[in-house]
């Protein structure tokens, strides 16, 4: 069987390396597969795995599958191929006013990483048959790399820390995380926060000092520590096992992979109830914020040409602050007083791992 | 913009036959001859007119009313700003034609970073001396192929003028002035050969004796001696005097000399395309192009 992969996975961002993750996976079980990258943004990588140039140097005279993880507004049905894929990750729901629906009906079958995601296409009139399937990671990766720490020196301090991995972008909510930290704990916690993100770091800093400027709190609260180098897939893994909670007040996510790193690397994330995460998430393995649905109204567009998604017909979750600080406040508590209870949940989600593995989703895929 | 091009030009250069060209054009008969070559292309331009039925002409608002294959540019220095952004929008693969010797005035170092730049475009030229002079990597030599069952002297075609100017500046007119008014010859200045069909071009090429490029569009020399005409090319190409009735000259003043010496001489045409089917093959040409076309738009694009 010929199969033709096509994604954005030279990109150096998020999409890139979800692309990349399914290309892999679906490798696992289809030696004939080739690949061709499409871009979205001018940002792209150098360098691509052996695995990937594999595919890419393949070409057949026909395929028998077509697989398009991409916007649904890019995917295009061809009825020369005997089934069309298509993958995709949507981070807000309702999509009954997006031409997006057309696209995704003419495919012979869509691939979602949530089962919330696939609510919403169901919702918003999508009738081809819907597969939930979790984003594939580097299982192998992680587990080879389950002990290295990443040396910052930023890092190396004995308190418990809080961070986070994420875009600086309105839906990632990375205020609320700020100010929720700054209420939860006061400077005789020993505790911090580190936050992981591609925006400028002094940029950031002096967001964050308005902020606590408009909160009114105590001035010698301590300051968050920020990370806006790029960092290797390695290097990744070394800054979640330097750190020991995860926690991400998102109002909407597809899947959302520095989620799921961190929880098979025992991080126990605390993540907003409602999203796409809950699929592998819950109060056993780590913690959920309580949600309320609320429209989408932001500035944030997923791209300047795609003018149907970002918009207030469609709505995400806005987490209550008082439940995230009140779980932030949980977990050291349990870190600190019950070990046990700490360690089965963190053992609970490291045990989650092979759930996630190329070999595992590529199955699901290509069943 | 139709959203969903990136995906549907991928397929479309994966599984149909058809090459879809977007191209940008030299304005010469090159442009002509590469239609010859039964692809598909795609002119993006207000004011141009189509030339040929395998060649349609649009306004740039109407591009995602088709999937494309290749984007190809007709020269390195206008890559640019031709197809750089386009080739990136509808994600098809891209090819540079070039023509002529790097401007003196490109300095080595911009070139070593243009070089760099380029580095993942095939670039095509025409001839060694050009090629070697550019130095660029991805490169590949295709000589010109003429046509000579297009380009060919009509029996019953009276030449009834004497000299047709190619040239696209002041020059032109200068040279024509000159010719009407010292040596009493009936003379044309022709910019743009880029809206009549190749039949129409040769029917005019075989009105006249003498064909003067100051162009630098070195196969429009070739196609014009292919139908008979004396040509003087200014151009540095290699083989092209070897040409029986072409004369490589240096200077404006060197045309002038040659005029009086070339006018009314005969021309063996046997010969001429003897020495063209030979070095300017235009079935080699045509096979090499296809191929490249073939093989680079099933590439995977890597930017």
């Amino acid at each position: 069987m010929n199969g033709l992969f096509i994604a954005p996975y030279r990109q150096n961002d998020g999409w890139g390396f979800a692309a990349t993750d399914y290309l892999k996976a679906i490798n696992t079980q289809m030696q004939n597969l080739s690949a061709r990258p499409i871009y979205y943004v001018n940002n792209h990588v150098s360098t691509v795995s052996d695995t990937v140039l594999n595919c890419e140097n393949k070409s057949f005279k026909e395929y028998d599958i077509v697989f398009q993880k991409c916007l649904p507004h890019s995917m295009t049905i061809d009825k020369s191929i005997k089934k069309n894929v298509g993958i995709t990750m949507l981070e807000t729901n309702n999509l009954s006013k997006s031409m997006s629906v057309l696209n995704m009906n003419g495919m012979d079958e869509i691939c979602v990483p949530s089962t919330q995601e696939a609510k919403t296409l169901k919702h918003s009139g999508v009738t081809t048959n819907i597969k939930v399937i979790s984003q594939p990671i580097d299982t192998e990766l992680f587990k080879k790399n389950s002990n290295r720490k990443i040396v910052f020196n930023t890092l190396i301090d004995s308190t418990f820390k809080f961070y986070t991995i994420a875009e600086f972008v309105e839906r990632k909510n990375l205020f609320d995380l700020v100010a929720a930290f700054r209420l939860a704990f006061s400077n005789l916690d020993n505790v911090s926060l580190v936050i992981k993100t591609n925006a400028n770091s002094n940029q950031l800093s002096s967001q964050f000092d308005k902020l606590k400027q408009n909160m009114g709190t105590h001035k010698y609260q301590k300051k968050e520590i920020i990370i806006s180098e790029r960092l290797s897939d390695v290097d990744m893994i070394g800054l979640h096992n330097a750190c020991d909670c995860f926690v991400l007040p998102s109002y909407g996510e597809s899947f959302c992979r520095p989620a799921a790193e961190a929880l098979v690397l025992g991080k126990t994330p605390i993540v907003t109830d409602n999203t796409g995460m809950t699929d592998f998430i819950n109060n056993d393995n780590g913690f959920l914020i309580r949600s309320r649905k609320c429209p989408v109204i932001t500035e944030q567009k997923t791209l300047s040409d795609v003018f149907d998604i970002y918009n207030a017909y469609e709505h995400w979750y806005r987490p209550d602050i008082y439940h995230l600080i009140e779980n932030m406040q949980k977990i050291y508590t349990m870190y600190k007083k019950d070990k046990q209870s700490y360690i089965r949940k963190q053992e609970l989600g490291i045990n989650s791992i092979d759930q996630f593995s190329y070999e595992n989703i590529g199955k699901k895929i290509c069943d | 913009m139709r959203l969903n091009t990136i995906t549907s030009s991928l397929l479309h250069q994966l599984l149909n036959d058809e090459t879809n060209i977007v191209y940008y054009p030299t304005l010469g008969i090159f442009d002509q001859i590469l239609y010859l070559t039964n692809n598909n292309f795609f002119v993006f331009s207000d004011n141009l007119k189509s030339c040929s039925d395998n060649c349609r002409c649009l306004n740039s608002e109407f591009v995602d009313l088709y999937d494309y294959d290749i984007c190809c540019a007709s020269s390195i220095m206008s890559y640019r700003q031709q197809c750089s952004q386009l080739s990136d929008k509808i994600n098809v693969n891209r090819i540079i034609f070039e023509h002529n010797l790097p401007d003196a005035e490109l300095k080595k170092e911009d070139r070593f970073i243009l070089n760099n730049d380029l580095i993942k475009i095939k670039k095509i030229f025409f001839d060694t001396t050009i090629m070697e002079s550019w130095n660029f990597d991805n490169s590949v030599l295709c000589n010109y192929g003429i046509p000579t069952h297009k380009f060919f002297p009509i029996p019953d075609v009276k030449k009834v003028k004497n000299i047709l100017i190619s040239s696209g500046s002041v020059l032109g007119n200068q040279l024509k002035q000159h010719f009407e008014d010292k040596m009493e010859l009936k003379c044309d200045v022709v910019k743009n050969m880029a809206e009549v069909s190749i039949d129409t071009i040769n029917k005019v090429f075989n009105t006249y004796e003498i064909f003067i490029d100051l162009s630098n569009r070195t196969i429009d020399c070739l196609c014009a001696a292919s139908a008979g005409m004396y040509s003087i090319s200014l151009s540095s190409l290699k083989n092209i005097d070897n040409v029986p009735n072409i004369s490589q000259v240096n200077t404006i003043e060197d045309i002038v000399n040659i005029v009086p010496l070339v006018k009314d001489k005969n021309i063996n045409i046997e010969e001429t395309h003897k020495y063209i089917d030979e070095h300017f093959n235009f079935n080699k040409f045509e096979s090499i192009i296809n191929s490249m076309f073939k093989n680079v738009k099933r590439e995977a694009k890597v930017l």
